[in-house]
Formats: C-alpha cells, structure tokens, sequence
C-alpha cells in the first residue's frame, strides 16, 4: 500500500504533464497555420473557383490570424480578391483588425482605402482620427474605379455624414452607368430616410441621361416630389417593360401610390419573371391597392408557369376576400397539390379546419411541394397530424425535415400547455446525418400520452 | 270627452313597451361612419349647408401623441385649402385644451394664421390628463359674441374620459347655439379601466370614466381572467361624455383609427395556442346594424339611468353580477344600485376573493372550488331561466346582449373552475411529488420538486379560435370538464351565431380558458424611495400622468378598433 501510492501519483503526474506539453506543443498549430496561409494565398487567385472555395474556407474558420496573414498580402491582390478579403475582414470584430485598417488607410488601391476609413470612422474615439479617416474615405471615394464604385457604396454603408454623402451625390452623372446611379440612388434613400432636397437636384441633371434606365431611375426618385414624373415613368416603362425591373426598389415602400404609378406595378405584375416577382410587387400593393392586386393575381391563376401560379392564389389568400368560401371549396376538390393546400390553408386561418384531411392525404403526393406541405400540415397544431409530422423527421429532403421538426415541436407546446419541453435532449437535428435515435424517443413520448 | 281620453289612455298602454326601448337617443344616431381624419375634417368645414353663409368655426385641439402621429395638422392644412371656397365668410378660431384661456387665436379669416397656429401647436403632444369640458366652457364663452352659425369642432384621440360637469358643459354650449362636432378615438365597451383604479390622482372635483355608456354595464372581473374583456374590446362608439355633448348640440361624432390599431391579436396577453398570428376573424367585419343595436346610449347620466333602471334585463344583468360577486365569481360588483323602478350611480367595490390563488394545501383548493363551480351552475341556470322569461319585444337590445354574455361567461368559469380542480389534483401532485417518477424524454418536469410553490398563478388561452380546438388540447379536470367545456362550445357558437359580428361577440372572444402554474418567491427589490433625497432634486410629475394600457381607445393608440364599423 505503502509503495503503491506513491507510484500511482508518479504515474498520474506524468500524465498530466504529458496532457500538458501535448497542449503547448508547437507541432498542433503548424498545420493549421499552414492552412491559413495556404487559403489566404489562394484567396490572391484571379480564377473565380478556387478564390471562392479559399474564401468559403477562411469564412468558416473566421480566426483573428488571418488578419496578420492578409495583412502581408492583400496589397498586391486583385481587385476581385481585395473584395474577397474585405469581406472577410468586415466579417471579423473591428477591434481584431484595426491595425490592419489603419495600415491600409494609405494604401495604393483606393477600394482598400475606403474600406478602412469607413471601418474605422464610426469607432474613432478623438476627433483628430474621425477627422482623418473621413477626410481619406472622400478621397478614396473620388478615386474609386467604376467597376468597384457600387462595392464601395455598400461598404461605407453605416456612414451617414453629409461630406460623404455629397461625394456619393458626384457619381450621378448623366453618362453614368444605369446600375451604379440605381445602386447609389438606392442607398441614398436608405440613409437619408427618403427623398432629400441635395439629391433630389443632383437626381434632376439625369433626366439629360441617353439611357432611358437612367432616366427611369430618376424619374422614379423624383415621384416623390412632383407628379409629372408619375406620367413620365409609365411611358418609359410601356416603351420598355424591362425598366421597371431595374427601378422598382426605387419606389417608395409606404404604398401611397397613385393611379398611374398603381398601373404601371399592376402591368408589371401581369408579366413577372419568377414567383419572387409575384411576392415583391404583391407586397408592394397590398397596402392601399387590393382590388387591383386581386385582380391582376387572378389573372395569373393561369400562367404556364407553376411556381407563378401557386404564388398568386398564395398572395391571394392573404387578401381579404380575396378567396370567397366557394372558391375555397373549389380549390379543396382541386387537382393541383399546391391549389390544395392553399385551400386548406386559408380554411385554417379562418377557424374552418375542415382541410386538414385533405392536407393529410396531400402529403404523401405533394411531391416538390412536400415541404409546404409540411408547414401547412403543422400549422394545424392537431393531434392527427402528429403521426405524419414524426414520419417526416426522416424523409429524403432535408427542407422537409426542417418544416416537419419545426411542426412537431409547434404541436407538441400547443397541445400540452401543462409540459415543458427540451426537444435539443432528443438529439434530433433536421440537417444532422443518425436521425433514428431522435425519432424514436419522439414516438415513444407520443405513444405515452396519446 | 271621456272617450277621447280613454283612447288616449288605450293608445298609450299599447305602444308602451316599444317606446320605452326607442326612448333614448343612442350613439348610433351621432356616429358618423370611418375612420379617417380626411373626412371629418373636410364635412366639418365645408358646413352642413356646403354654401359660403356667415360662420364661425372654433377648432380645440387636444395635443396628444396620437394626434401628432395621425398627421393631424398637414390634415387640416389640406382641408382649409380644399375648401377654400365654401370658408369665404367663415371665421376659424384654434383653441388648445390645457391652455389657460383655451383660445388660442381668436376666430378669424385670415384662415392661414389658423392653419400655421395648429402646426405650431400639434406637432409634438403628450399623453397627460386633460380637462376637455372646461377647455369647452371658456372656448364656447369666446363665441358668444359671433355672427352666423355657430360650429365647435373639438379634437381629442386621448382624453375626455377626465370628466367635469358634462352636463352643465352640455347646456352652456345648446344655450349659445354652438354645435359640437367630435373627433376622437374609439373606446372599448363598458370600459372597466379607471373603475379598477380608483385611486387613480386626478384633478380635484372631476371623474375618471372612459365607458361608451353612462355606467360599466356589462359585467366584468370574471374570475380567472386575467384582463378584462371590457378593456380591449371595440365599442364602435367614443366616450359617453364626447357622445353627450355631441348629442345635446345637435353634433356628430366621428372616429379615428391608426391602421396598426386595425390589426388583429388573437391575444393581448401571452400567445395563441392556435396560430402564428395569421388569423382570419371570421367576424372581423362588424354588422353595422347590429352594432347600432347595441349602441350606448347619449341622454344625461341621470335620465339615462333612470330609463335603464326600469329595463329588466339591464335588471337581471345588475342583479345576476351583485350575486356573483358576492359568491367569488366576479370580483367587481356593479358600480349601480338598482332600485325599484330606477338606477342610481353607486360606490365602486370589488367581489368576494376566494383565496384560491394563495399559497396552501391543492386539495383544500380544489374543494373550495368544486363548490364554487356549483355556485357558478347555479348562478347560470338562474340567469338562464330569466333570460328566457324576459319579453322579446320592448327591452333594451344592449342590456339582453349583456345579460346572454354574462349566461356564457358563468359557464366559461365554472370551466376554469374545473380545470382549476383538475390542476390541484392531478398535476400539482404529480410536480412537487418527491418519490414521482421523472418524465420522459423530452419532457422535462417544468419545476424543481424541492421547491415549495408561494402560490398559484394563471394565464389565459384565448378563445380567439372558438372553444373547440381546445378538444384536441391537453387540459386538467377530467370527465365533468370535457362535458362542461363541449357545452361552453355550443354556447359559445349560439352566442356567437346572434352576436358574432358585433362587438359582444368580439368581446366574448377576448376571454380566454385559463392555465395554472404555480409561482415561486423571487428575489425581490424593496420599494423605490418615493421622497427625493434634498430639497434640490426635482420632484415627480405634479400633473397627473395617463397610465399606459394594452387596448382601447383612451390611454393609448395601440388599441383595437372596429375598423370602421362595416
């Protein structure tokens, strides 16, 4: 006993010290290192594949050591790679870079340069920096090349000082390019709230533009202020419907719009290119305008493509009176999946649940609309939808799963206000690979209390 | 002769009963339709006649929050200027109400000093309690002396529930001739807030009463229940003191709503079991006409009460909710003491408390409340047996609503009653069990066994969705609550099928089904030190400040609305 004792603390502190210069051995950093060099090396390359992947690499690791490393290099990246690597760095606290940021204040390449003052200015504690780093962002600003002028917009996108606005004001221009005076008119709306009177003159020398998006833009801007524009944008939009594709997050989003400007959405919206234009405009619309959306939407009730469809009688639903109970009833018996569980849907929120057998059997053939379905079923919050929800915590698709995991646990707190529950102890993840484990202790609970 | 008299007699006697109930002049008639600030301001204006006639218009502004988010003074710059031609030989005076003399700029025609006097004063308001009625006096007193007709409008989203002779302010204004036209914002029904604050600091020799009627007069405090449905209910009507002055001056009152006050909650308090906020409220459109059947009504408070102390359901409803205050079951009791063939404004007191909600033995509690729960079946079949007693024709239609709402509500609490058993004897047990069995996965027991609850506390879970989705739903209580809970169903859609699209049938819907827990003793913080420290330290706010509240019409703009009484 004697002896033991003393040999099993020799052998327990050799462990531990092992454990310890284990930890501090240089040998487990090296590689990862080299990763990161080798990553931020790569982020340097001009093809557009392998600086993504590096990118995509960097992002996930997200470590304060890539700001020495990039540090080293991003001077003599190129263009495509210098955005790269201010995304990255943007990506990361600003105290984790400020040196870095101070160093590439005077940098050569003025996009870096912008990118650093405009990281640095709203953190700037003394009025000396703040004066400084505003005084290289407007320069920068003004040495910015066209191909990185919308970049820099966006980067500098919390400043609000008037200096810089101004500079921002300089690049609408009537020869400018269409997507940087929509891009800079877009921001300038953001950051001063709406229309204002500095760039509402500046907006007024694009009227001169040869490109009639130019134009568009500026006339949509200008509607704010004086309603001969409404007129002028229609008629440019009616010569070329693609306008107000490019305009329309120009327009103002309180939905006070008039006649004229309601005609020109509602004819955009009777031609969309993807349901997310079907949603935008049906948005944009819903405020003041139903009866015209109502109207348009239904027209789209017969558009060739499906997805286009299926948003339309979504949007339609959401509008009061926009399905008549008959028209529900219809769409319960109807063919299409998509028809059906809508129905359903708008029947729910109505306090009539009598879709939900209709929505039991549509899930098994709702095919690509499985996850809508799901969402529907769930919606239910109902006891005979619980069977189906667990069945598809383990189907194919993974947005499926999400919907049905989201469901079950809605399901479970609505039906057992008493419970509380921990639905992270099940291990059950949508996205994770062994969901099996999960699933049974869910069916087993529910085999308890049903 | 003789035979004249009798058939006067004869003739009285029949058309008795249906006279009574269209004696009084209700809201309905005063209120105008929508919601909008545009259009009272441009049919005021403009005039009744719409011809340029020798007028004068007193326009007094309460400046509140509400009223400077409304955009109320761009408004009326616009209505001055769209009706430029009609004001010719009209003179605009502004008045502001807090104002010491109210009057602001004396009635002129320079109609632009006006418009400029409004902006300048509406811009930015507060959320304090004002005196409206003595801002009407001296606003009236500075008409007198004006030629043509004689028009105030009076401008108030927030305040008119601080009430100071509303009667003598009435008279003096019919006397001058001045019509009162009102904008305001729309109360709840039977508004209950300021009767459960009666210690509220107010303005020596005024009242606090917000209601749509001249007294609360639907019961409310139903135990388990959390916030009354009084006071997140849409009356479809303003104050009765703004409806009565309206009223006396041949005026009419019209009502303004934000549209984030026409959003619909299913729930004010907590979360709705049923959906993720996307409900359709099948009766979300009002029926105008049953509405108005419903509409409070406008006399003098004491004619008033006289004419609703000889209705007898107004009766029943007084009687049915003093017997169940005293039994526990409503802890208010009415705020009227009805005699024989009149009412009289009364005292304010709260109910019996039955103690069910302190600390103490779950199976005490649970006795107690099965016999409650008997009491409230008594009460039900009482009232219920009543109602069916009470004429068809020839009562006051707002008081039957109110005497069938209460016949639903005694059912919904002798539910909470039961569940209320069922939390004391199936569940409380079963958590604070020290040999019970730990749930399974992933149920958690929801607190810890060792821990020795300090008392009972309670959610609601609306009944936004009906009472049968909560079929499906897991509550306490067994058998007898199952059957009782299918009964309130078919009450709940009998009610609902008479009263749905108005505002009982809303208000019935702001109740909810209640859900126990126990409370624990938390770490607690005493009280702040109420005297400031020196003499040099500012004092709190002398005037009294407007409690903010969940919903109504007065106190907040975050309130529910008919959405324009369609």
């Amino acid at each position: 006993m004697r002896r033991i004792r003393p040999v099993a603390i020799t052998l327990l502190a050799a462990l531990a010290c092992s454990a310890t210069v284990l930890a501090k051995q240089p040998v487990a950093q090296q590689p990862a290192e080299k990763s990161l060099e080798h990553w931020v090396t790569q982020l340097g390359s001009k093809q557009h594949g392998p600086r993504q992947e590096a990118y995509r690499a960097l992002m996930s690791d997200r470590s304060p050591r890539i700001v020495a490393l990039l540090g080293k290099q991003i001077e003599s990246f190129a263009a495509s790679s210098q955005q790269s690597a201010c995304d990255l760095l943007r990506s990361l606290p600003v105290d984790d870079a400020r040196v870095l940021y101070k160093q590439l204040l005077v940098a050569k390449a003025p996009f870096l340069r912008v990118v650093s003052a405009a990281r640095l200015l709203p953190v700037a504690k003394q009025r000396a920096a703040r004066k400084r780093s505003l005084q290289v962002l407007v320069t920068a600003l003004a040495d910015c090349p066209d191909s990185l002028k919308l970049s820099a917009v966006y980067a500098c996108r919390q400043i609000t000082d008037e200096v810089v606005l101004a500079e921002l004001r300089q690049w609408l221009q009537p020869k400018q390019s269409s997507h940087i005076v929509i891009g800079v008119l877009r921001e300038l709306l953001r950051r001063e709230r709406g229309a204002a009177k500095a760039t509402s003159l500046a907006v007024k020398s694009l009227l001169t533009s040869k490109d009639i998006r130019v134009q568009g833009a500026a006339h949509t801007y200008l509607l704010r202020e004086e309603v001969k524009h409404e007129a002028q944008l229609a008629v440019l939009s009616k010569a070329d419907p693609a306008i107000f594709w490019t305009v329309r997050d120009l327009l103002p989003t309180d939905g006070s719009y008039s006649d004229v400007i309601i005609a020109v959405i509602v004819a955009a919206l009777r031609v969309p290119r993807s349901d997310r234009d079907v949603n935008q405009l049906a948005q944009l619309l819903k405020a003041n305008s139903q009866a015209q959306l109502g109207k348009a939407l239904r027209e789209l009730l017969g558009h060739d493509k499906e997805d286009i469809r299926a948003a339309a009688l979504k949007q339609l639903s959401t509008l009061r009176g926009g399905l008549e109970n008959k028209d529900l009833m219809k769409l319960l018996r109807s063919e299409a999946v998509v028809a059906r569980l809508v129905a359903a849907d708008t029947m729910r929120r109505r306090d009539d649940r009598s879709g939900l057998a209709v929505v039991l059997q549509a899930v098994s053939k709702a095919a690509k609309h499985k996850a809508e379905a799901a969402r529907v079923l769930s919606r239910f919050r109902s006891r005979q939808a619980m069977p189906l929800l667990l069945d598809l915590l383990d189907d194919a698709d993974g947005q499926v799963r999400t919907a049905a995991w989201r469901g079950v646990q809605d399901t479970m707190r609505s039906l057992f206000p008493y419970r509380r529950f921990d639905f992270q102890s099940t291990g059950y993840d949508p996205r994770g690979t062994s969901r099996t484990g999960g699933i049974e202790l869910l069916r087993t609970w529910w085999a308890g209390v049903k | 002769m003789r035979f004249a008299a009798t058939a006067i007699v004869v003739i009285a006697a029949l058309l008795g009963p249906s006279l009574r109930a269209q004696a009084g002049v209700t809201a309905a008639r005063i209120t105008e339709p929508g919601r909008s600030i545009e259009r009272p301001l441009d049919l005021v204006l403009a005039g009744r006649t719409n011809k340029p006639i020798e007028r004068t218009l007193m326009v007094v502004v309460d400046a509140s929050d509400g009223l400077s988010q409304a955009g109320f003074a761009d408004a009326f710059a616009k209505a001055v200027e769209a009706n430029k031609a009609v004001l010719v030989r009209t003179q605009i005076g502004f008045g502001l109400v807090g104002n010491k003399a109210c009057v602001i700029v004396p009635p002129t025609l320079a109609h632009q000093e006006v418009v400029a006097a409004v902006r300048r004063h509406t811009t930015r308001g507060d959320s304090g309690l004002r005196n409206i009625y003595e801002s009407l006096r001296l606003a009236g007193a500075a008409m007198y002396r004006s030629k043509g007709e004689r028009t105030l409008l009076l401008v108030s989203l927030e305040n008119g529930d601080l009430e100071d002779e509303v009667e003598k302010t009435a008279q003096q204004l019919r006397k001058a001739n001045i019509r009162v036209e009102v904008l305001a914002s729309e109360t709840t029904l039977a508004d209950s807030y300021w009767q459960r604050r009666p210690n509220q600091p107010k303005p020596s020799g005024t009242n606090l009463f917000g209601g749509d009627g001249v007294v609360v007069d639907v019961p409310f405090g139903f135990l388990f229940q959390y916030e009354p449905a009084n006071e997140v209910t849409p009356s479809g009507y303003a104050m009765w003191g703004l409806n009565r002055l309206a009223a006396a001056t041949d005026g009419r009152v019209f009502l303004h709503a934000s549209s984030k006050q026409l959003q619909h909650t299913c729930a004010f308090t907590g979360t709705c079991l049923f959906c993720d906020g996307d409900h359709e409220l099948s009766d979300a459109a009002w029926n105008s006409a049953l509405v108005a059947q419903m509409a409070p009504l406008t006399g003098a408070r004491k004619q008033a009460l006289k004419e609703l102390g000889g209705d007898p359901c107004f009766r029943l409803v007084m009687k049915t909710w003093l017997d169940a205050s005293k039994e526990g079951l409503i802890q208010s009791a009415p705020a009227v003491r009805v005699m024989a063939t009149s009412a009289s404004p009364d005292r304010v007191r709260e109910g019996r408390d039955l103690r069910l909600l302190l600390a103490g033995n779950f199976e005490r509690k649970a006795k107690q409340a099965e016999l409650a729960a008997k009491k409230a079946l008594g009460l039900r079949d009482q009232l219920a047996a009543a109602i069916k007693k009470l004429p068809v024709e020839g009562v006051c239609y707002r008081a039957r609503a109110s005497a069938e709402y209460t016949l639903v509500m005694m059912q919904l609490t002798r539910v909470n009653l039961l569940t209320f058993v069922g939390f004391c004897r199936e569940w409380a047990p079963k958590w604070f069990d020290q040999r019970g069995d730990e749930p399974l996965l992933p149920e958690l027991l929801p607190f810890n066994r060792s821990e020795n609850p300090a008392g009972i506390g309670y959610s609601n879970l609306s009944l936004c969705h009906g009472v049968r989705p909560f079929y499906d739903v897991e509550l306490p209580g067994g058998e007898l609550f199952r059957q009782e809970l299918m009964k309130l169903d078919a009450m709940f859609n009998g009610f609902q099928r008479r009263y749905g699209k108005s505002q009982f049938g809303y208000a019935l819907r702001r109740n909810g089904i209640a859900r126990f827990h126990p409370v624990f003793r938390g770490i607690t913080k005493g009280p702040a030190r109420k005297r400031p420290k020196s003499a040099t330290q500012p004092k709190g706010p002398i005037t009294p400040r407007r409690p903010t509240r969940r919903g109504g019409g007065s106190g907040s703009a975050g309130g529910p609305t008919t959405g324009g009484g369609e």
